[in-house]
């Protein structure tokens, strides 16, 4: 029994162990090695301050667009009778590499790609609309990229609800819409915000996306920290932007927080 | 309606050959019913007989194959759910978790964008008929399952529907809490005036509470009368045996009692119509046969008496007290009077 015990923790508290050796070096290695300097500067660094605030709207847009576009697929998913094969197509491009998805996208949003191309054939546009390394483009590959996650998570909210409290709204004299707003939506909520905080989390974080489409003027967060370990070197200046990184993301996913907990409690009465 | 002031003004259903399928299954196969208003209604049946789709038919959940039906003469057609003035009481209440027990009640009125004041007196006054004034502000989830119940019921007579659909509404309560709310929705209706049809598979519950029930099996209407009609004079053999105990004997095995039932038809005769021993000697019909066993319930028994060993039992009902030292395995007379028996078609 207790042995047992102890082989379902261990997993975890090694997860817990690794993770708190993990971040807690980073952090006191920042300010040990680098000081409170470090971060003064990288603040009062004009370069540093624009990726912030890039790395923040960006994220922000990304997670807006995915939750619009999401929910009504969602809702479609929801109350389709072929959901299983709808859900295998939404999920799909997990099974393609986020590097060939975002290759895909260049082809698309080039100088000579797809779109512009198309343009100049149909005589809409004579140069080339410049859409690439664009934070644009960054918007539209996070987008895509993230956007099965915010799927799952409102689909699963949706799944849960009984179908019996929409009827119920519209023997009580609700419409289709005001059932769906006084209703289904605020039922939903939970997983709008979960879908939402996951990908606000994953945006703030990304690398890959916005390096290949953001290029490097439009730099975010994360593809700052990638260049100044495998170009600069300055792992000091990486980790202070490493817990730059960490705060920013806590601070814009708190309030999602806390409004779930408040929605939590109304709707479970706890 | 000056001599009536107290007469049900609005509520008349009619439904007119109303088919339902789903793939092979008849659901609802060609039900006419003619509801008055103020009526309390049961649609009693086992499970799979077709009550539950031709109540959401009526609340308009699901469309009917064929066949019309008529709300006070307005033809409800293909209108949906939220056009209809019926009101719908769910089997688990459905009842919004996300408000609070004012805010349920409240919900349908917000709809039909009534002024704030008045619906704040609205659904006080709602929830003073169903006694729960002083919970208005509690969740949901705060509340026992009796409590549930009746936010259920102000949520939807606050409307004032001229119908009010009940399914199974009272299936989830212990019996205890059951029965009491089975008088109480009673009173309430008599109060409101409201037409009620309430789905049930407890004969009991129907009979109790119904002024006319209508019985169905396989999708069909078996019989619509008044709870005295079904018990007494059974249009079928599904009737008969589904509404009450009894003993349901075709002319073969009535021979030998020397009772002759009409023409392809089986008598119909009540446990508490037969008696034993004594009792049964002034009675025209009559055999000996063998005690098989006993269940004493305290004001009555009920004796299972073979006549022999092939046969089905006979069911008879007897005064408690007059159990006496009657034991299993003993010999008595079993008698009826078949004049008090009704008939069924046999098939």
């Amino acid at each position: 029994m207790k042995a047992g015990r102890v082989a379902l923790f261990a997993p975890m508290a090694m997860l817990i162990a690794a993770f708190a050796v993990a971040i807690g070096g980073l952090i006191w290695g920042s300010f040990t090695k680098g000081g409170v300097g470090l971060y003064a500067d990288l603040l009062s660094d004009q370069v540093v301050l624009r990726v912030l605030w890039r790395t923040v709207w960006i994220s922000a847009l990304t997670t807006l667009f995915c939750v619009v576009l999401a929910y009504p697929l969602a809702l479609f998913l929801a109350r389709s009778k072929h959901r299983n094969l709808w859900l295998i197509l939404v999920i799909s491009p997990w099974l393609v590499s986020i590097v060939v998805r975002t290759f895909g996208w260049m082809v698309l949003l080039g100088n000579r790609g797809v779109v512009n191309m198309t343009l100049r054939d149909l005589g809409l546009i004579d140069a080339p609309i410049r859409m690439l390394f664009t934070p644009t483009a960054v918007l539209i590959g996070l987008t895509h990229v993230f956007l099965p996650f915010v799927v799952i998570a409102i689909l699963s909210s949706l799944l849960q609800q009984d179908r019996r409290l929409e009827e119920a709204s519209r023997i009580l004299g609700g419409t289709r819409w005001q059932t769906f707003r006084r209703v289904t939506l605020p039922l939903s909520m939970p997983g709008v915000i979960g879908g939402a905080s996951l990908v606000l989390l994953m945006a703030t974080g990304a690398i890959v996306t916005p390096l290949l489409l953001g290029g490097l003027r439009d730099r975010m967060l994360g593809t700052q920290i990638y260049t100044e370990i495998f170009q600069v070197f300055n792992f000091e200046r990486a980790t202070a932007m490493a817990v730059m990184l960490l705060v920013v993301a806590l601070v814009l996913v708190a309030p999602l927080r806390l409004l779930e907990a408040r929605i939590r409690q109304t709707q479970e009465g706890v | 309606m000056a001599g009536m002031p107290s007469a049900a003004t609005k509520g008349r259903l009619r439904l007119d050959r109303i088919t339902k399928t789903f793939g092979a299954l008849r659901a609802v196969d060609g039900v006419d019913l003619d509801i008055e208003a103020g009526e309390f209604i049961a649609f009693l049946g086992p499970s799979g007989c077709g009550k539950t789709t031709l109540l959401r038919i009526i609340a308009g959940f699901e469309a009917a194959d064929s066949g019309r039906a008529a709300l006070d003469g307005r033809e409800l057609g293909r209108l949906p759910p939220n056009r209809r003035d019926v009101g719908l009481v769910f089997q688990n209440l459905a009842l919004f978790p996300h408000l609070s027990v004012a805010q349920n009640v409240a919900f349908g009125l917000e709809l039909r964008g009534h002024a704030k004041e008045a619906i704040a007196q609205e659904v006080a006054q709602a929830l003073a008929l169903v006694e729960l004034g002083a919970l208005s502000g509690r969740r949901i989830q705060q509340l026992s399952g009796g409590q549930r119940q009746r936010v259920a019921l102000a949520r939807a007579l606050v409307l004032e529907p001229a119908v009010l659909l009940l399914d199974e509404p009272l299936s989830a309560l212990d019996l205890k809490l059951r029965r009491q709310l089975q008088q109480e929705l009673k009173a309430l209706q008599r109060r409101t005036r409201t037409t009620f049809i309430f789905v049930t598979h407890d004969q009991e519950e129907a009979l109790s509470m119904a002024d006319r029930v209508a019985v169905f099996n396989h999708g069909k209407l078996e019989q619509f009368g008044s709870p005295r009609d079904l018990y007494q004079r059974p249009a079928s053999r599904f009737v008969a045996d589904f509404v009450g105990e009894a003993n349901i004997r075709d002319a073969a095995q009535l021979a030998a009692f020397g009772v002759r039932p009409p023409p392809r038809s089986l008598l119909v005769i009540r446990p508490e119509d037969c008696a034993i021993g004594a009792a049964a000697t002034s009675l025209p019909a009559r055999r000996e046969g063998v005690i098989e066993t006993i269940d004493y319930i305290g004001p009555h028994a009920r004796l299972r008496i073979g006549l022999d060993e092939a046969a089905e039992p006979w069911v008879v009902l007897i005064h408690g007290g007059a159990v006496g030292d009657l034991a299993p395995g003993a010999r008595t007379v079993l008698g009826f009077d078949p004049a008090r028996a009704a008939s069924v078609p046999a098939q």
